[in-house]
């Protein structure tokens, strides 16, 4: 069985990332009509005629019925984000192991993940040297460097922002699925079918999933878009982290289950091809137990990063909670009435709206043992096109306060990745945007105790992200995101 | 219309009530189909009866086929064929309105969807009634033909991208006019992109005389391709074709 090792942890001598950097050169080698090449893996996750950085004069690409099988596949906004990813990084894998083995190398090599949350690592939101070096020790041009990326990326700074790198806000999640009527996102996604535009994303993609992607490509890099995020090296070791943190997730407390229905099981087979270049399928089912055929691989770490929560007493635990949390019904209680939506730029904007009292279920069916959560929701997060800013939300952030001192306030981010795409009438989506929902229980449980919480009213801020490496050097000037409706939810 | 404010003693009805708002337009749908099969006749029953008596002449096919399209009988169609698709709508417009204003957000959206499709009914009428008068033996091979425009249209990019606009969200104003507004309007949305998604669709039906199993078969067509997790062209073109086949030779017999 082989074994997924954090990069950051790889010993000086270790040949993993040369070996992935060799096999990667060998794919770019290799023509876009051919499944187990660069381009036609990066294009499996979206592919735009329009805008490939790597389109050549005479590119000769698969049909248009093998595009629509295979190309612009990648499921987001959606309860398939976790286990497509998870089987497309699978064939990807072994298309690299079986080129490393033909090269000679390592017969277990498996693919590494990048652990930017690891907080006993200074340097975990950084890029290993090995994504950014100028060559390979041969002295060969580096196939893992990528110029698109943020600032500083490429200089060995901290990506991103803190907030945007955490994984204990998704991994606390107790149930997988979103809520249906806004109640807020569960670990893995919303239950979607073919379209799932407007969707809310589950917890662990919007964070740290989308946020890492926004935080490496910065406004205008390649992992800020759907169409070229595969392209850049580092994709890859991301989004092994982020299979890594469903299994964390799994691991950490038998209440957390994945859904068992068959909707989610069975219902649709993804498309991809073997490490021969053959069309293959699999099923959720089958991606389910990394330990078991097809997949056979493990993490080096799934150990639970947050501190075990101790029980209370009254509270139920364990997989009667899953239940417990879908008979929550959510209410809404206030909502913004901008017609135009609200529109955000590079400096800080604040909303304020009405708050009603409940009158349905929030206010007649609380009970001790399922204490009232509260979600401040983002409708229908819209752009045009890129360059944009990924935001920072902030809940009653006072009048002229510094955000950086007030991190008790901060609801959550707004990742720009994924915005502009969800926002273009295609195929697969109606053009309505993403939303983001927040579970902001505990920034009202301070509020209230602070007696600062107004029941009347809510102001949320947004506020751009910016590094330090941003803040030190002009950035490019980027475009506005239109935020359809700020709600406020209790459940 | 507050669900929330009826006295429903059993827990069990009350969750199932707010988990689902939408339960009445069900009910109506229900109903509406009721309307439809009553009399058991497979070729609508009741629905032909009232349009006999609106235009005071029985019932040879070219009639059937005026009858049909009865501004009423649109009606009863739209309810029990195209309001079951609306379900994730309803659910989005409910959730996204202060608990208070759930079935009212849902009655406009409603108003706003069926707005267009009452106007295309309307349209069909005259369409239908004009070729009854000037030219009676083309009426005859109208389904079978838009049976095959329905299918050639079900494999079209535009189909797809239609049917797709149908899932559409958008933001709603929370309170007061401009919050039923937003309603309407998302179901006008709505209601823009089925029309342009099922027209051919409905028309097909239309022209059988609205055989009973036509609007079956196309009820489940319609209801498949907007719930099913990835739909096939190819598949509901097929079955279109069956449904086309099984209409005509249930209309001729």
């Amino acid at each position: 069985m082989r074994t997924r090792k954090d990069v950051w942890k790889l010993p000086a001598a270790d040949q993993t990332l040369l070996w992935y950097a060799r096999a990667i050169a060998i794919m770019k080698t290799r023509l876009v009509a051919d499944p187990t090449s660069w381009r036609y893996q990066a294009a499996i996750h979206d592919y735009d005629p329009s805008d490939d950085p790597l389109a050549v004069p005479g590119d000769v690409l698969p049909s248009a019925s093998e595009q629509a099988t295979f190309w612009a596949r990648c499921q987001h906004g959606s309860w398939f984000f976790l286990p497509w990813h998870r089987g497309y990084l699978f064939y990807f894998e072994q298309m690299l192991l079986k080129i490393i083995q033909q090269q000679g190398g390592p017969s277990d090599w498996a693919l590494p993940y990048w652990n930017y949350s690891d907080l006993s690592n200074p340097k975990a939101r950084c890029l290993p040297p090995a994504f950014w070096n100028p060559t390979l020790p041969d002295e060969t041009p580096n196939p893992l460097l990528v110029t698109q990326r943020a600032s500083g990326a490429n200089t060995g700074k901290a990506l991103g922002s803190p907030a945007g790198a955490e994984n204990s806000t998704c991994l606390r999640k107790t149930v997988f699925v979103n809520s249906s009527t806004g109640g807020g996102a569960g670990f893995g996604g919303g239950s979607t079918g073919f379209s799932h535009g407007g969707s809310v994303p589950g917890a662990c993609e919007s964070v740290p999933h989308n946020t890492m992607h926004g935080a490496v490509g910065g406004p205008t890099g390649w992992m800020s878009a759907f169409n070229t995020a595969g392209l850049d090296p580092v994709f890859w070791v991301h989004h092994a982290n982020i299979d890594r943190l469903w299994e964390v997730w799994m691991k950490r407390d038998p209440g957390n289950t994945n859904p068992t229905v068959a909707a989610w099981l069975s219902s649709i087979a993804f498309n991809f091809h073997d490490e021969s270049g053959a069309a293959v399928t699999l099923t959720v089912n089958q991606v389910l137990d990394t330990t078991q055929p097809v997949l056979d691989y493990v993490y080096e770490d799934v150990s639970d990063p947050l501190a075990p929560a101790p029980p209370v007493p009254g509270v139920v635990v364990s997989a009667a909670r899953s239940a417990m949390e879908a008979q929550r019904i959510p209410e809404m209680v206030g909502a913004t009435d901008t017609r135009e939506g609200i529109t955000l730029g590079s400096a800080p904007q604040s909303v304020q709206f009405a708050l009603h009292a409940p009158s349905g279920p929030a206010a007649r069916e609380l009970t001790p043992a399922a204490p009232r959560q509260v979600h401040l929701n983002l409708e229908n997060i819209t752009a045009t096109r890129r360059p944009i800013e990924s935001y920072m939300v902030y809940v009653n952030l006072p009048d002229g306060a510094n955000p950086d001192n007030h991190p008790e306030l901060l609801a959550g981010l707004i990742p720009r990745f994924g915005i502009v795409e969800a926002s273009r009438r295609t195929r697969e989506h109606a053009g309505d945007g993403v939303g983001y929902s927040f579970d902001i229980s505990h920034i009202v449980s301070l509020l209230e105790t602070l007696k600062a919480w107004d029941p009347d009213r809510l102001r949320v801020t947004f506020v751009p992200e910016r590094t330090e490496a941003e803040r030190a050097e002009p950035q490019p000037a980027t475009l506005p995101i239109k935020v359809g409706r700020v709600s406020l939810y209790f459940a | 219309m507050t669900t929330g404010a009826l006295p429903l003693p059993c827990p069990r009805w009350r969750h199932l009530l707010w988990r689902h708002p939408e339960t009445w337009v069900f009910l109506l749908s229900a109903a509406a189909w009721c309307i439809c099969i009553a009399p058991g006749e497979l070729n609508l029953g009741l629905i032909p009866h009232v349009a006999h008596a609106f235009y005071g002449h029985a019932g040879h096919s070219a009639g059937h086929l005026l009858d049909a399209c009865g501004a009423f009988h649109w009606s009863i169609m739209i309810v029990a064929m195209m309001f079951p698709t609306l379900v994730g709508q309803l659910r989005v417009v409910s959730a996204r309105s202060l608990w208070f204003r759930r079935n009212r957000a849902i009655a406009f959206l409603l108003a706003g969807y069926s707005c267009l499709w009452l106007l295309y009914g309307f349209v069909l009428d005259a369409g239908f009634e004009l070729l009854r008068t000037t030219a009676p033996i083309v009426l005859t091979f109208l389904a079978p033909f838009f049976f095959l425009v329905a299918v050639l249209w079900q494999l079209t990019p535009q189909k797809r991208q239609s049917l797709i606009a149908c899932h559409i969200t958008m933001p709603l104003a929370p309170s007061g006019w401009r919050a039923d507004f937003d309603c309407y309007q998302y179901g006008f949305r709505i209601g823009t992109s089925c029309c342009l998604s099922c027209w051919a669709l409905m028309l097909a039906c239309a022209a059988t005389g609205h055989t009973l199993w036509a609007m079956v078969i196309v009820a489940l067509i319609s209801w498949s391709e907007r719930f099913v997790r990835r739909p096939s062209q190819l598949w509901f073109s097929l079955a279109l074709c069956t449904a086309g086949l099984v209409a005509s030779l249930v209309r001729n017999s």
